[in-house]
């Protein structure tokens, strides 16, 4: 046992994702909870991989309305014009505001693409048990979920836009359908991060 | 060794911790402030000891509270076109998308901005006072679970970057004026932040243990199963 490494579930025990305390697993409990914090306690997050999918899947459908419909619509002496989110990043870089053109394009269409594709890679690559990269994977994983909140950018533009730019019929800005669509993008791919469980990365190998 | 083996071996949780991300059992180490530690194996962070967790915390968040209502009430920016005004607060920006009909946008934007930071400043303090003076007060492991779970759907700081995106957005389409809600708001985003990152996670678990009243909130029996203890038929 000196040399090899011993895992928590092989020990028998349980970490407590709450307060970080192991607790020895009793022989047929169902369920069990943290002697520490009342915490359930689960030696996976349950049934992750079936729920990382779901939320995943469903993230990848509602990316198609998000970027395909209009985000704003933009009204200026009576005349309407919806606007993609692509359309707000072709704006910005023909007024020359190449860093935040940058900005917009990584929140709102790089960051939720590579994230549903990233922790796509990660779950295939655990049902196919690949036994190499796993640190790498680990801190891909980490990074998805660092950066995945940051896309909810565009959401908070639109709400600051909104209300400020209401002046009667000479200006207005009004929400399109996409921004809803991309709101649960952005809730759905946090949600898919948060069911995921890491140490099934670890489990194969 | 075979895994059964293992299995069938006692190994006591006393002094071991084990790493979240990658299930490792590591021996645990009583780190001084300040020091960061990692698990060998994955590299996440397991520990980062902080200095006076609980005063700076309890500070903080106490401050940040103050700050809370002028933030959110105070208006953030004004816009002035052709001798037309507008300018919106951060309740206005959530009415705003209420009233063209994007309630589902309007609730995340009320829960991420408005609720949660709410929240997390809140339990934050409850939890900091209780331990800090060792009070009998109630469900403390929970709220701080709570606490726990809540943290990353607080979105202050995309929001700032937000605001600053539509003020380059606008800057050419009308002249803009910062408000005092907007000074609020970033004092609010900041003190959230420090807050954050000043809380000791582990430190706080293992004081909310020694709270007396902590006893309450977890059934005698702990340990055992919740609903009802199956056995395995031979």
């Amino acid at each position: 046992m000196d040399k090899e490494r011993l895992t928590a579930r092989e020990a028998g025990l349980l970490n407590c994702l709450d307060c970080h305390m192991l607790t020895t697993k009793r022989d047929g409990a169902l369920q069990m909870r943290c002697p520490h914090c009342g915490a359930r306690l689960h030696l996976r997050k349950s049934n992750g991989m079936a729920r990382t999918w779901a939320l995943l899947i469903t993230s990848l459908i509602l990316l198609l309305p998000a970027n395909l419909l209009p985000i704003m619509t933009v009204t200026y002496l009576g005349e309407k014009e919806p606007n993609t989110i692509i359309e707000g990043i072709e704006h910005f870089i023909q007024s020359g505001d190449y860093f935040i053109a940058i900005i917009i394009f990584f929140a709102s269409i790089l960051v939720p693409i590579f994230k549903v594709a990233g922790i796509m890679l990660i779950m295939i690559s655990i049902q196919k048990r690949w036994k190499t990269w796993l640190k790498h994977r680990t801190l891909m994983f980490r990074i998805i979920k660092f950066i995945g909140r940051w896309s909810m950018l565009d959401i908070f533009v639109i709400a600051v836009m909104v209300a400020l730019v209401n002046l009667g019929t000479l200006t207005s800005i009004t929400p399109a359908p996409a921004a809803t669509y991309f709101a649960a993008v952005v809730i759905s791919t946090i949600l898919a991060s948060n069911t995921f469980d890491t140490r099934l990365i670890w489990e194969g190998a | 060794m075979t895994k059964f083996q293992l299995n069938t071996r006692a190994i006591e949780p006393e002094g071991l911790i084990a790493c979240p991300e990658c299930d490792l059992l590591i021996r645990k180490a009583e780190p001084g402030p300040g020091v960061k530690s990692f698990c060998p194996r994955c590299r996440s962070m397991l520990f980062h000891v902080k200095r006076n967790p609980v005063e700076r915390t309890l500070i903080l968040s106490l401050t940040g509270l103050i700050f809370f209502v002028p933030a959110m009430v105070l208006p953030i920016m004004t816009l002035n076109a052709l001798g037309l005004e507008q300018s919106a607060n951060v309740i206005q920006w959530v009415s705003a998308l209420f009233r063209t009909g994007f309630h589902m946008v309007g609730i995340v934007v009320l829960l991420t901005v408005v609720v949660i930071p709410l929240l997390k400043l809140l339990l934050l303090f409850y939890v900091s006072m209780a331990i800090r003076f060792k009070t009998d007060w109630h469900n403390l492991g929970s709220f701080f679970r709570f606490y726990q779970r809540m943290d990353e759907w607080g979105m202050l700081e995309i929001c700032m970057l937000g605001i600053l995106v539509s003020i380059i957005k606008l800057k050419d389409l009308a002249q803009i004026s910062y408000g005092l809600g907007l000074f609020c708001f970033v004092l609010l985003l900041t003190i959230t932040l420090i807050a954050s990152a000043t809380l000791d996670e582990h430190k706080y678990w293992s004081l909310i243990k020694n709270v007396k009243s902590f006893n309450r909130c977890v059934p005698p029996e702990a340990g055992l199963s919740w609903k009802k203890e199956w056995t395995k038929s031979v």
